[in-house]
């Protein structure tokens, strides 16, 4: 899973982007309007975290460019403005969720794993195939009830296929998922990784669709 | 003395005193005009007659004084009608008399008369009737001394035509008094029209139906009205920037208080526990005052800038499309009925505070139903239903959720202070709020607010 942070003050991106790789996700971050807008409609992000008191291009325009260009990546508003008449500004501007500051940072990674559940169309924090399960909160993979350690990468790659269920991912999709955008890119290594992880939870769980990507099936 | 404090009093009254001056001194002056006119009629006619009479006057052959023709007036030959002549000596001697004096005499005071010149006297006649008397003197050839010649007149006829003349004036002058009055009436009326005007436009924004002072005013009321929205724009704008003020600083405060709580939670990793915890709480506490005086100091602000209304249907629409979304996965229904809201007499910010933190409290609370439903009440205010089908809430603890104290420093993540603020606005503007049971099972919230007519 791969989130782009949107937020000027330092201190508080760098323990948002802390926040976020801790929790297991892929997180681009910049300081800058203009750049988020470029980033927002050129990468492909699973959720973005924005502030709306940005320098140059404000939040609140940035969002409405992406909507306008039909990009509908779940956004989470996090800034100073917590009045009611700004959140129904923020929501209506096509905003998914609201969170004023000051904030409590499980909350927000709470609020961000609903969006992303949402946006795949899960309602619960824990998912199922077969024996496997993935526990959202807690970044947990279970197989049959027995905890399995992931890495980091090994980990994004099964919770993007986790929440596409039945549907085959291309290896571009993937890596477009698993890697921040300042990460050399390498399709090839989602193979590496996809090996690994039918080595970790079992042969038979990821399907490899000739030419076409992964898919994820209940046995 | 009491003065009506009334400008259209002051001004009818001057307009009444002023006609009534002019129309006094008008009447006295026509009918002294008339009067002289009259006298001067009479003089003239009665110095016809003693010429007349004096022309006819011969000395006989005896040296007795007689007339020689019959002066032409018909009444000197009827008793008593009125018009009389007589002839005397100097010395008082009565020699001739018209046949209309009978057996009366005109009684003629002394007088010593210049040939040619006439004399008027008021006597007394025949019946006691007032006599208008013209004399003058003549000598006649061949007879010793002056004889005093006289004419007289009943005086009623021409006082009578004067006093039918002066009551045909007072009347006619009296009817014009009343028109002028009239016209004085409508034109201060009229010309005091565009002051209702403004009294009524005044009263608008007072009630906050408009902004400013509407509409076009006569030359010399508008440079009043101009100043009067130069004061109104002023204060809004005053008003406008103590606002950005306050908000820019409690917005100021929430990025470095995001950045220590996180702190503080990252300390918990540590063996810092105990600071790390208390970190936390105090800036929660921070937060929630923040907040708190931030909406407060907005809204204090801003119950006394005249002329706002809020939308209140547009208002809740956009709340519930919010609800709707932030409550999306918890799945929460929300249903609202909102066509007979009438506007609420405030800032649309203030009504959304109040509003969003009750409905975000429903939806908190709620297990799956919402519903919000505003109208107006039988006493014209404002009042917003919303109910919930949560636990509820015992009736002992309703009154106390909106208490500030207790909210402020009590350590419920994220609701603290939302209703506190709801409480605090809501008296701003002279409203209230309550919780009492709902029909979902829940609890209603009823606020109730004052409505823009």
């Amino acid at each position: 899973m791969r989130v782009l942070v949107v937020e000027d003050d330092d201190q508080l991106r760098q323990q948002l982007v802390r926040a976020f790789e801790q929790a297991g996700y892929a997180v681009d971050a910049t300081v800058d309007g203009k750049e988020a807008e470029f980033l927002g409609a050129t990468e492909t992000y699973d959720t973005v975290v924005l502030d709306l008191g940005l320098p140059g291009v404000g939040g609140l325009s940035v969002l409405r460019s992406w909507r306008e260009a039909e990009n509908d990546v779940p956004v989470l508003i996090l800034t100073a403005r917590g009045a009611w008449t700004e959140r129904v500004e923020g929501i209506d501007a096509g905003a998914d969720d609201y969170l004023p500051k000051p904030f409590r940072m499980e909350e927000l990674l709470a609020r961000v794993r609903a969006l992303i559940r949402r946006a795949s169309g899960h309602g619960a924090a824990e998912l199922r195939c077969g024996p496997l399960v993935l526990d959202t909160r807690a970044n947990r993979v279970t197989v049959d009830g027995a905890p399995v350690t992931l890495t980091a990468h090994e980990y994004r790659v099964l919770a993007y296929l986790m929440h596409h269920v039945g549907e085959t991912v291309s290896r571009s999709e993937l890596s477009e998922h698993v890697y921040a955008y300042d990460m050399d890119r390498d399709s090839n290594t989602i193979e590496v990784f996809v090996g690994r992880l039918r080595k970790k939870l079992g042969r038979e769980i990821i399907k490899t669709e000739r030419g076409l990507g992964y898919r994820l099936e209940a046995p | 003395m009491i003065f009506p404090r009334s400008l259209s009093f002051r001004l009818l009254a001057g307009a009444v005193v002023w006609v009534t001056i002019a129309l006094v001194v008008a009447g006295v002056a026509l009918s002294r005009l008339f009067e002289n006119h009259l006298e001067d009629q009479e003089a003239r006619r009665f110095e016809v007659t003693l010429n007349q009479l004096a022309a006819n006057l011969a000395v006989g052959d005896k040296g007795g004084i007689e007339l020689t023709a019959r002066l032409s007036e018909p009444q000197f030959q009827r008793p008593y009608s009125g018009l009389y002549w007589q002839v005397e000596t100097a010395r008082g001697e009565i020699l001739l008399r018209s046949r209309s004096l009978w057996d009366r005499v005109l009684a003629l005071p002394r007088d010593t008369l210049l040939d040619g010149e006439i004399h008027r006297h008021r006597l007394t006649g025949p019946d006691n009737m007032p006599l208008r008397v013209y004399e003058r003197s003549v000598t006649l050839p061949r007879r010793q001394g002056r004889l005093r010649l006289a004419v007289g007149e009943n005086a009623t006829v021409l006082e009578g035509a004067l006093a039918g003349f002066r009551r045909t004036l007072a009347l006619s002058l009296g009817v014009l008094g009343l028109g002028l009055a009239g016209a004085a009436g409508v034109q201060v009326a009229g010309g005091l029209r565009p002051l209702r005007r403004l009294r009524n436009a005044l009263g608008r924004v007072r009630s906050g139906r408009a902004r400013r002072l509407e509409g076009r005013y006569p030359d010399e009321i508008q440079p009043l009205v101009d100043n009067l929205n130069a004061v109104l724009d002023q204060n809004e704008e005053v008003v406008a920037r103590a606002r950005t003020q306050a908000g820019n600083l409690a917005h100021s405060l929430k990025t470095p208080l995001a950045v220590l709580s996180n702190e503080a939670v990252a300390l918990h990793d540590g063996d810092k526990d105990e600071l790390a915890r208390r970190i936390g709480e105090q800036v929660q506490l921070m937060q929630r005052r923040v907040d708190y005086h931030l909406v407060r100091a907005r809204a204090a602000a801003s119950v006394r800038v005249p002329g706002v209304r809020t939308d209140v249907r547009e208002a809740l629409e956009g709340l519930v499309r919010t609800m709707r979304k932030i409550y999306e996965a918890r799945g929460i229904n929300i249903d609202s009925e909102l066509e007979y809201a009438p506007a609420f007499r405030g800032e649309r910010q203030d009504f959304d505070e109040m509003a969003g933190n009750l409905l975000d409290n429903a939806c908190k609370w709620a297990t799956g139903e919402v519903r919000v439903h505003a109208d107006a009440t039988s006493d014209g205010h404002l009042a917003v239903w919303i109910d919930d089908d949560g636990p509820g809430l015992p009736e002992v603890r309703r009154a106390e959720v909106f208490s500030r104290g207790r909210r402020l420093d009590e350590g419920v993540a994220g609701s603290g202070l939302g209703l506190a603020v709801v409480a605090e606005l809501a008296e701003l503007y002279g409203g209230t709020v309550h919780l009492e049971d709902s029909p979902l099972g829940g609890v209603r919230a009823v606020l109730s607010l004052p409505a823009a007519g």
